[in-house]
């Protein structure tokens, strides 16, 4: 801007000057609004764009959680089918299945497992006697004694299963594969495939065992009718430490109206 | 007289003034925090650069200044009243102000000096 000598300048000249000056504040001014106005039209945009992205990224995670669900619900299917063909050849009942996953998973929690642990064990239940599928009609539903040759054949349904499942690295699947290995186990060592002894036994297959034979005992089977409760009774209170778990004996008498209940919310 | 350089930074343009070939170049952007005591040297350079040039000389001058803020522009009226004082005691003067295509503030602000400064020589170039 040129110096303005006071003295000598002319109000002409000092309008002159005071209008360009105008002109050029107006000039800054009106560019600035603009740039304001392109900044505030660039926050919105901005916003819009991350409310968008919120909200696919809420779909997005909805349909991720349907479709875990989904997942879960068909792998649920699947393993109770699996377990039922097993079940269903040897003339056991779905249901049967069923409350042997739901005294399971009671036993394991009056055991001290947590409920996920607990949980698990209801969900791969199910899949216990899956080895049967390679049993052969004649022997799975006989009726009256194996003969030994027969029973060797019956065992073998325990390793069938394992070899089965046990491919996977799931977790329900690693739990079923130990549940189909160890359920028939005792507790005294006397049982199979592997004879293992107390604590040996994963606590699952110690469970299952338990269960297994309870409601076994408590229906009717091809080879033999069901028992009454006070035989039954009486059989868990003599297989205390034989064929289970003295603990999990303990826990089923302590908690018999329990058990009792599942059994009459499930019969046949 | 020492030409004048600047790097460019974040808020500021590069300055490039090399006396010897009178070429004058802005580009970047410019918001600096004082913008007034940024361009307080520039301004000086220009004025003595401006004072030693005579008749025949021809000065080229390039700005592409894709954003500034209003010091800056109140600052690059001062710019120009230098160079319309040199372009009125003879020295010819060519001046290219570059700006993006889509970037219609930058080439409003070149159709501003223009208008301003009727009696330079100001070009107004887009760049893709
Ligand atoms: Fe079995
Ligand atoms: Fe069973």
């Amino acid at each position: 801007m040129r110096n303005i000598d006071k003295d000598n300048i002319t109000l002409e000249e000092l309008y002159r000057l005071y209008t360009k000056q105008n002109n050029r504040l107006n000039i800054i001014i009106k560019r600035s609004d603009k740039q304001e106005l392109k900044f505030r039209e660039l926050n919105q945009e901005l916003n819009e764009y991350k409310n968008n992205l919120e909200e696919k990224v809420k779909i997005a995670t909805k349909e991720i959680v349907e479709l875990n669900l989904e997942i879960e619900e068909t792998q649920r299917e699947v393993i109770f089918t699996m377990g039922a063909i097993g079940e269903n050849r040897s003339k056991e009942t779905g249901n049967h299945v069923k409350r042997v996953a739901e005294y399971s998973k009671l036993l394991a929690l009056f055991y001290g497992l947590d409920e996920e642990e607990a949980e698990l064990l209801r969900k791969a239940s199910p899949m216990h006697d899956i080895g049967k599928i390679a049993i052969p009609d004649a022997i799975l539903n006989k009726k009256g004694q194996f003969t030994d040759e027969e029973f060797e054949l019956m065992k073998a349904h325990s390793q069938i299963g394992y070899d089965m499942i046990n491919q996977s690295n799931r977790p329900l699947l690693k739990t079923a594969a130990i549940l189909a290995f160890q359920h028939h186990e005792r507790f005294d060592g006397d049982g199979y495939p592997q004879g293992l002894k107390g604590e040996e036994i994963h606590i699952y297959g110690r469970i299952t065992a338990l269960a297994d034979v309870f409601d076994a005992l408590g229906s009717d089977r091809c080879y033999k009718k069901a028992w009454n409760d006070n035989r039954i009774f009486d059989f868990f209170k003599q297989e205390k430490g034989g064929y289970f778990d003295p603990r999990l004996v303990d826990i089923f008498f302590e908690n018999l109206d329990k058990f009792l209940e599942i059994r009459d919310n499930m019969r046949d | 007289m020492e030409n004048l350089l600047y790097a460019q930074t974040q808020h500021t343009p590069q300055i490039e003034f090399n006396e010897k070939e009178k070429t004058i170049s802005i580009t970047g952007n410019s918001y600096p925090e004082d913008s007034f005591s940024f361009y307080q040297p520039i301004i000086q350079w220009l004025k003595e650069f401006m004072g030693n040039c005579s008749q025949n000389d021809t000065v080229k001058v390039i700005i592409f200044i894709d954003y500034m803020n209003s010091s800056s522009l109140k600052v690059y009226f001062e710019f120009f009243d230098i160079l319309e004082e040199g372009n009125d005691k003879g020295v010819k003067i060519d001046i290219d102000w570059y700006y993006q295509i889509d970037n219609d503030i930058a080439e409003e602000t070149g159709e501003d000096f223009a208008l301003d400064f009727e009696t330079l020589n100001i070009k107004l170039i887009s760049r893709n």
